[in-house]
């Protein structure tokens, strides 16, 4: 079967090498000179950036991601962050065992509370802020929960339902804590475009999608500047709004162009910066609850010292956006950094600052809202972060919705 | 000269690196240093979001 990928991104990259690995005939079209969409590395000064992601997949090699790259014969080696996490209260960094200290005897028997009702509840609709708010009432606890959220989805504790984190709780549980990439992002989409051209894909670059072409409720082919081309199945990666407006007028039905505008992006804000001494001292999600902006960080280089020049360190930090004064938000993460490291003005350099928005965010579709893969128009799927499974944040949740589109695709067009 | 659109730019910084000449910085949005700028059009190809563009003025 012919099958056209738009994107290069992650989602398109994973879908085009596991359909190229069943035997379709796979041409994947992208846009930019180079693939890997927000999940590859920039080099800049010395440095390895990103267009996106802090090199950290999630659930590190045992998530969704890891597994499927294994499957997919990507060779790519994934380490874990260790400690798990690491919390910022008062000048010193405590474990997740060592938060209890921070209370006293009746709070801490709450917390332990709140940490099996994480495990073993299910959650609801109900905002996770306000979940948290009826097990234990702390500006602690609350500062916990938004430095998470910000971190991890760019949202507010408020901003999120309680079954959403409930389940992400569970999935850190099952799946382990997050892992970098050695050498990167920019590892992991070289090893799946290794892989998906022994598979006989292609990719086109610079060679951006203009239409979708259907007929009768199925899909023809993908016009781009080189032509009309025809084929039995498309699987766009550009996110499920764009996908729909590269379709003709009257495609959808309006409760589906409806539904899709309703959909809410979550928006960052990402400071790179080097050191040339170690602020944290591991390679673990350094989370910052009294900081007003920044969710955390993280030191990237104890895991991969080649992310940044002999003697320096990497560092990047995290805060979501809310958009109403963005110069002002970052002078305010900035101001967060000095305050959580006393001698950043002495052994720090801010590398770039990156704001995530509008057409371009951290999430397509913020965490807690959950399309399938499937449209109404026959052999038309999407993938990437605009379909992530309950649960599955980021990365994981790109490859997780990925499974869900190869599930759909091999029922729907090949009968398996 | 080399023209950014205030309404694309979301402010990634993917086009900064590119530069041959280092006349890109970000923050917030893109600013271009048309006084380094050479005009190679490279920024344009690495936008993500089409904010750059060329203009004979
Ligand atoms: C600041 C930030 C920090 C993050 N941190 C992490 C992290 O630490 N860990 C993690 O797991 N995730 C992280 N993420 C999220 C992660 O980067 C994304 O989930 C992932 O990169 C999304 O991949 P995608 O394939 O859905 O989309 P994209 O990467 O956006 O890919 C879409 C591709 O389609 C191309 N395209 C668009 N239109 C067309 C067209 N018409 N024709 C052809 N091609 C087109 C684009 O150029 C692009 O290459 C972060 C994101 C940001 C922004």
């Amino acid at each position: 079967m012919r099958v056209a990928v738009i994107g290069a991104g992650l989602g398109g990259l994973l879908a085009a090498t596991a359909l190229a690995g069943q035997g379709q005939r796979v041409t994947v079209f992208e846009a930019l000179p180079y693939h890997g969409g927000r999940f590859t590395n920039i080099e800049y000064r010395g440095y390895q950036l990103s267009t996106g992601a802090l090199h950290l997949i999630p659930h590190g090699a045992t998530g969704p991601l890891g597994a499927m790259l294994k499957r997919l014969g990507v060779k790519v080696q994934i380490v874990r962050t260790s400690p798990p996490g690491l919390f910022r209260f008062g000048g010193k960094n405590y474990t997740h065992n060592q938060l209890q200290d921070l209370f006293g005897s009746w709070n801490k028997v709450r917390l332990v509370k709140l940490t099996a009702d994480l495990r073993y509840s299910s959650g609801g609709d109900e905002p996770y802020l306000e979940w948290v708010r009826k097990r234990i009432s702390h500006k602690k606890v609350f500062d916990l929960a938004n430095s998470f959220c910000r971190w991890a989805l760019s949202l507010d504790a408020n901003e999120v339902s309680s079954r959403e984190v409930v389940s992400i709780t569970k999935n850190v549980d099952r799946f382990g804590a997050p892992g970098v990439p050695i050498g990167g992002c920019r590892a992991v989409v070289d090893g799946l475009v290794e892989a998906l051209k022994r598979q006989g894909g292609t990719i086109h670059y610079q060679t951006p999608v203009e239409g979708i072409t259907v007929e009768d409720g199925s899909v023809k082919g993908v016009s781009t500047p080189e032509g009309e081309l025809e084929f039995e199945a498309v699987v766009s990666n550009i996110g499920p709004k764009a996908t729909a407006s590269l379709c003709e007028k009257g495609t959808f039905t309006r409760e589906y162009m409806h539904g899709l505008s309703s959909l809410k992006a979550a928006e960052g804000i990402k400071i790179s910066f080097s050191s040339d001494t170690p602020l944290v001292g591991h390679t673990c999600t350094f989370f910052t609850p009294e900081a007003e902006r920044v969710g955390g960080l993280v030191e990237l280089t104890h895991i991969d010292p080649s992310l940044a020049p002999k003697g320096r360190h990497l560092l990047m930090s995290h805060q979501k956006l809310y958009g109403n004064n963005i110069e002002r938000e970052i002078e305010e993460g900035i101001e967060d950094l000095r305050s959580i490291f006393p001698g950043f003005d002495e052994h720090c350099e801010i590398l770039m600052v990156q704001c995530y928005r509008s057409h371009w965010p951290v999430n397509r579709v913020a965490s807690g809202t959950h399309l399938g893969p499937e449209t109404p128009v026959k052999g038309l799927y999407n993938v990437g972060d605009g379909i992530k499974p309950q649960g599955f944040m980021e990365t994981d949740g790109v490859a997780a919705g990925v499974e869900l589109m190869l599930e759909k695709f091999n029922k729907d067009m090949r009968g398996v | 000269m080399i023209l950014i659109d205030k309404e694309r730019c979301v402010g990634c910084g993917h086009c900064v690196p590119f530069c041959p000449v280092e006349a890109l910085s970000v923050w917030g949005v893109v600013k271009v240093d048309h006084g380094l700028c050479i005009g190679c059009l490279t920024c344009t190809e690495y936008c993500p979001n089409k904010a750059l563009r060329w203009d004979e003025g």
